[in-house]
């Protein structure tokens, strides 16, 4: 039996496992950020 | 606050122990004398599940620390290392059950260690359900801490759970009493993929955090706002 599909394809499935809950993680604190900007303006605007 | 510096510095960190952890596993360590080149995914297998058992123990330690000074740092470090924790434990059962293939002749059987590890994912999997299940995040946050407790306990069970039980899964080669049972070479490998994944974890923590800490900023302002 060819050991190495098994050995790549552990190896590429934590790797895209990992990639994809970084880019996750990211986008999630970029909505949540961009989220925070429009609440702090809208907060600013109601000051003035 | 998180600084900069520390979640880049964590990040190269990460990525150069990545590397050197890829060296070892594939160029450092012999193949295996029974199992051959296949028993390589060892070098991912247990340094993912180790690096599990560190989350849980930090979500176990947090959510202590939550009960008893109901701070909402320690409850957002348990929901993070959680979530980070959820991820590690499942890629640990895929490359689980993608080694056990060539080896069992099987991708999955109801063995006592399998079991007990899904087991765990499975209440991981919940407490990360009911924090989003929960309108009021005081109350999730107690709720989940309470669970994050109870599931920590299932961690000493699946170390032990090969000696307590006939199972098809191999005993402990590293964390037993006396020495390790593998060649010098693949302890090198196995320690270096072990610092490697502890650096991803604490990375991903770090910037998990940087998640949290603006939930928290826009709760504050949305709190503002209505009072």
């Amino acid at each position: 039996m060819n050991p190495w599909p098994y050995v790549t394809g552990a190896y590429l499935l934590a790797a895209i496992g990992l990639l994809y809950y970084l880019v996750s993680v990211s986008r999630r604190t970029k909505a949540m950020t961009a989220q925070l900007g429009t609440l702090k303006r809208h907060a600013g605007g109601g000051a003035r | 606050m998180i600084g900069r510096g520390l979640e880049r510095a964590l990040g190269i960190l990460a990525v150069i122990g990545l590397l050197v952890g890829l060296y070892t596993g594939f160029f450092y360590a012999p193949a295996d004398a029974v199992q051959g080149e296949v028993q390589r995914i060892m070098y991912l297998h247990v340094p993912l599940i180790l690096v599990s058992y560190l989350a849980f123990f930090i979500v176990f330690i947090m959510s202590i620390l939550y009960l008893a000074r109901r701070r909402e740092r320690h409850d957002a470090i348990a929901h993070s290392s959680a979530e980070i924790g959820v991820l590690f434990t499942a890629l640990a059962i895929a490359a689980g059950s993608i080694w056990g293939r060539p080896t069992w002749g099987t991708w999955w059987t109801w063995d006592a260690r399998l079991t007990t590890t899904t087991i765990l994912l499975l209440i991981f999997i919940g407490y990360l359900m009911l924090r989003a299940l929960v309108d009021d995040p005081s109350r999730g946050a107690t709720f989940s801490a309470v669970l994050g407790i109870i599931g920590f306990l299932d961690v000493p069970i699946i170390h032990m759970s090969v000696v307590w039980w006939r199972t098809l899964h191999q005993p402990a080669s590293i964390l037993r009493p006396g020495a390790p049972t593998v060649a010098p070479e693949m302890q090198v490998a196995l320690f270096t993929n072990l610092v490697a994944f502890v650096l991803v974890y604490g990375y991903l923590l770090v910037k998990r955090l940087r998640l949290e800490e603006a939930r928290w900023e826009l709760n504050r302002l949305r709190m503002e706002q209505v009072t």
